[in-house]
């Protein structure tokens, strides 16, 4: 359905000697008025691709948030990609860490191909990447309609479009198929797919299992912050 | 990884891009410059003494004033999935500073531009004889004054009362800009023209505050983009 995912079977950044990829140990969040995860424990391991279910306001977002060590964590300690978390050298092993999260990562005003060269040209990635990305999203046509003007499924697929610009080596995604319709969720798998077995490492989080790919190997349920 | 100024680089042009798009500065901001330029003679009346002598204040104010505006407008920095975004790039937080801030002093120069040459039509202030002081003080101006409505726009990102907090933030922090850049602008004038040691001073006192200015913000960056998350 998506021939030119093919082409994108790349991975240009050159994978750490590091196993497991993600190392949480009571790992908990908190804001100074709530408590959103409690500690958590979890390892991930490279070539592993798991999926976190629970709720709305279970916690999911703020755990991804935690792995895409844009949120560093109020107790415990953990590692991603052999970054210890909240210290300066998150900052040395974000650029290998795809992140799509619940909202897409899109300017309204650009196109969908000029917020990818955006960030393809900040990652210092060739902009020929793009145009394959965007043909294997369905979404070469659109290629110059201004993000404002597509719709909440086509700003998902430019955003998972993205990643395939990326290749990252841990892949976080949040709610990915949530406006996706039925012919475009074989992306998701296809990108967990590929970031797996390049040796890296998915986590994909929903809130309703049936919207979980069949590229997932292990699913962890996650209520009230706590993970199970 | 690419380096710094490329990546400023590539961070100022997605800016001015999406400006360019949105066009805040010259659609909106400008605008209201430019009544506030026409409505100092309005109030002033017919005494074209007195009008000559407001010119180069009032632009120096309404620059000030509103040149500010132009930091806080709608940027990629806003939008929290595109800061995380940028953030998981690789951006070093200084060069995403020193992006923003091109991009700012981009668009504050075409807006001073823009006015200044309204100010002359309007105003007829007196001549300039010394062109080269003058516009090094409209550059280091439109510098310092980017620098720090860059580094207050970071600083108040996320905030309900940005708004307003942010130029009650930078009004005092940039006054330095205004005096040296007013008294730049007066020395250059035609009656002391034979002090060029006083516009030295003062364009002396603009890149001071340029610098300041650049230190805060590169040190400031990368705790105040932590600090946000």
């Amino acid at each position: 359905m998506f021939p030119a995912l093919g082409l994108l079977w790349r991975v240009p950044h050159t994978l750490p000697a590091v196993e497991p990829l993600v190392s949480l140990r009571n790992v908990a969040f908190s804001t100074p008025s709530y408590s959103i995860l409690q500690p958590i424990t979890l390892t991930i391991e490279a070539g592993s691709a798991i999926a976190i279910i629970g709720p709305n306001g279970a916690g999911k977002s703020t755990l991804l948030r935690v792995l895409a060590t844009l949120a560093p964590p109020s107790e415990g300690d953990g590692e991603v990609l052999g970054a210890r978390l909240g210290n300066r050298e998150v900052l040395e092993v974000r650029r290998r860490i795809g992140l799509a999260g619940h909202l897409p990562a899109l300017a309204p005003g650009l196109t969908l191909a000029e917020n990818l060269a955006f960030y393809a040209r900040l990652a210092g990635i060739s902009a020929d990447r793009i145009e394959p990305a965007l043909e294997s999203v369905g979404l070469a046509a659109a290629r110059h309609r201004r993000a404002v003007d597509c719709s909440a499924g086509m700003r998902k697929r430019a955003d998972l479009a993205r990643l395939l610009v990326d290749s990252p080596e841990l892949l976080l995604l949040d709610e990915p198929t949530d406006t996706l319709d039925r012919n475009a969720r074989p992306i998701v798998d296809q990108l967990v797919l590929r970031t797996v077995g390049k040796g890296g490492a998915a986590v994909v989080v929903s809130h309703d299992r049936e919207n979980l790919g069949q590229s997932i190997h292990r699913i962890y349920a996650l209520e009230n912050g706590s993970l199970a | 990884m690419t380096g710094f100024w490329l990546q400023a680089r590539v961070l100022a042009r997605n800016e001015l891009l999406v400006e360019r798009r949105a066009g805040e500065t010259f659609g909106l901001v400008l605008p209201f410059a430019l009544a506030a330029l026409i409505m100092v003679p309005l109030a002033v009346g017919i005494d074209q003494p007195t009008i000559s002598r407001l010119g180069l204040p009032a632009f120096w104010v309404v620059t000030l004033l509103f040149g500010m505006q132009i930091a806080w407008r709608q940027t990629t920095a806003t939008d929290d999935a595109v800061r995380d975004q940028i953030r998981l790039s690789g951006l070093d937080p200084a060069a995403g500073f020193a992006g923003r801030a091109m991009a700012n002093f981009t668009l504050l120069v075409g807006f001073m531009g823009v006015s200044l040459v309204l100010t002359l039509l309007l105003y007829s202030p007196p001549p300039i004889e010394n062109w080269p002081a003058f516009t090094a003080a409209l550059v280091l101006f439109a510098v310092g004054l980017s620098l720090i409505s860059t580094l207050i726009a970071d600083l108040t990102l996320g905030l309900s009362a940005r708004a307003g907090l942010a130029p009650l933030l930078v009004a005092p922090l940039a006054l330095p800009l205004l005096f040296a850049g007013s008294r730049v602008a007066e020395l250059a004038g035609e009656a002391a023209i034979s002090r060029p040691g006083g516009i030295l001073a003062w364009l002396l006192v603009l890149v001071l505050v340029d610098l300041i200015g650049v230190i805060a913000g590169v040190l400031s960056a990368r705790p105040l983009e932590e600090t946000l998350g």
